[in-house]
This record gives structure tokens, sequence and C-alpha cells, in this order.
């Protein structure tokens, strides 16, 4: 998939260095192996159940009427076309 | 709203991944979990706006991605528990050793600054492209590379400082009980 590129958007970081540059430089191992430590705990995240209240959500949001803005998601109710705008866009 | 039934199977499919990428930008569970339920919220009422064909793991992204830091970036500092959200969310309790390494690697992802743990989690745990994190970002493929890199980097520093740093504390902490405290000593 090719996409648009944005450019120059985010340069708030650019340039700084390192907090520990008076360190010698990370070998490229303990990097791999940090990386590889990170990799397995957010595989560990993505295997966790989901809450079921998230679940619930979509059923809620597909029993609401057409135009009809679930906006307290929390509250099992059926409320009218005043239900919260919740911060579109 | 209806969507398609089709559509819905696939925001069910994505949700784990939204719940670990919030989690990583959140720094807590209970605010990762209502920054997706948001994010849920957001997308099915503008599901008109995605192009079915495309990548919608990385629309979704790009949603919880701008409504964090439009919304939530600010209360993280404070709300962040250090102790390691990632570790203690695990449901599967890992052995001893790997269960402290985890407890360390939150704490260093912590410390990163926002932008370089979003490209860091982005890329080199959820594994999506160079491009395809540009686009979520919406920055440039050059940013995303050099914040990757340097992420990389300085969670690895920080993790080998903290070897350290508890090194030295028990080293300090052998001094201070031999001159002081002697009974505590088993």
């Amino acid at each position: 998939m090719q996409g648009r590129l944005a450019v120059g958007k985010h340069d708030d970081n650019q340039g700084k260095t390192s907090g520990n540059s008076a360190m010698n430089p990370m070998p490229p191992q303990a990097v791999d192996a940090v990386g590889r430590k990170l990799k397995a705990t957010y595989d560990e995240m993505l295997r966790e159940p989901i809450p079921e209240k998230l679940l619930q959500l979509l059923d809620d949001l597909d029993q609401t009427k057409e135009g009809t803005p679930a906006g307290d998601v929390s509250a099992d109710d059926t409320r009218g076309s005043d239900a919260a705008d919740k911060g579109e866009e | 709203m209806k969507i398609s039934s089709d559509l819905k199977s696939r925001l069910i499919e994505a949700m784990p991944n939204l719940r670990a990428f919030a989690i990583s930008l959140c720094g807590n569970a209970d605010r990762a979990d209502d920054l997706v339920q948001e994010t849920l919220v957001k997308a099915w009422h503008k599901i008109d706006s995605f192009e079915d064909g495309t990548n919608l793991k990385a629309w979704l992204f790009t949603i919880l991605r701008n409504t964090y830091f439009s919304q939530y970036r600010k209360g993280r500092r404070e709300i962040a528990d250090a102790d390691g959200e990632f570790s203690s969310r695990l449901s599967v309790q890992p052995q001893q050793q790997s269960h402290i390494d985890l407890q360390d690697l939150s704490a260093a992802l912590n410390e990163l600054p926002d932008d370089q743990r979003e490209a860091l989690i982005l890329v080199a745990a959820e594994g999506f492209s160079y491009e395809q994190a540009a686009e979520i970002s919406e920055c440039a493929v050059g940013t995303i590379k050099s914040r990757v890199s340097r992420a990389r980097v300085r969670l690895a520093e920080i993790m080998q400082l903290e070897d350290w740093e508890d090194f030295a504390g028990d080293r300090y902490g052998d001094a201070v009980r031999v001159s002081g405290d002697p009974v505590t000593r088993g």
C-alpha cells in the first residue's frame, strides 16, 4: 500500500541527542535483545482476552438507530438524537 | 448506524492490537480501555470514510493515536504506572527473572518521549512498515526511522543503566548494613 508522505510536519525532537551520550555506544546485540523483549511482551498483551465492555460496545453501536451516536456507551440506554455527540474529529 | 457484519468482525479482530497500542501509549490499562472505546465509537461513526481494501488496522490506529495526542497525552505522566503496566497486564505469569525484566522494560518505555515510544511500538512491536507508521503518525518516513532508531538505543541504554543502578544500590546497601545495622543480616 503506497501512501502519501507528509513531509516535515513533526520535527520536534529532531537533532536531540540521547541522554546518555557520554556512555559507550550501545552494542547492537544489546539493542536487538531489548527489541526482542519488547516484541515478546507486546505479543503477550495481544493474547489477553478482550474486556467484555469493549465487545458489548460494538453490539450497542449496532443497536443504535441510524444517525444516533451512542454518546455514553457505558449507560445501557437508547437515548434520542440529543445523545452526546462524542468528540467527533 | 449499521455496518456490515464483515466489517464488524474485522473491528473485533483489531481490538487486541488497539488495546496493546493504547496500553503502550497510556501506560495505564483503565485509560487505555477508555481510549480504545472512544476510538471504536469514532471509527463506527465515520466508517464511511474508510476505503474498503485499505488497511483497517492502520486506519483505526490513526484514529486512536490522534485521540490519544489530543485528549489523553496530558495526563500520562501523572497516571502512568511506573511499576510496569506491561508486565502486570500479562495473563500468564512469567518466570521470576523475566518478570523483573518486563517491569524494567515497562519502566524504560515510560521514560521515552511520546513520539519515540509511538514509533517504536508501531514498527518494532506491531510490525507496521516505516511507510505505514509514517502515515499513521502523519509524519515523514525519515522521521519515523530516526525515532525508531533513537528509541531502540535509548531503551537499551535505560535498561542497562537500571541494571547498573541496581548493582550500585546493592553495594551501597551492603555498606550501610555493615557499618550501621548488623541486625538486618539474617
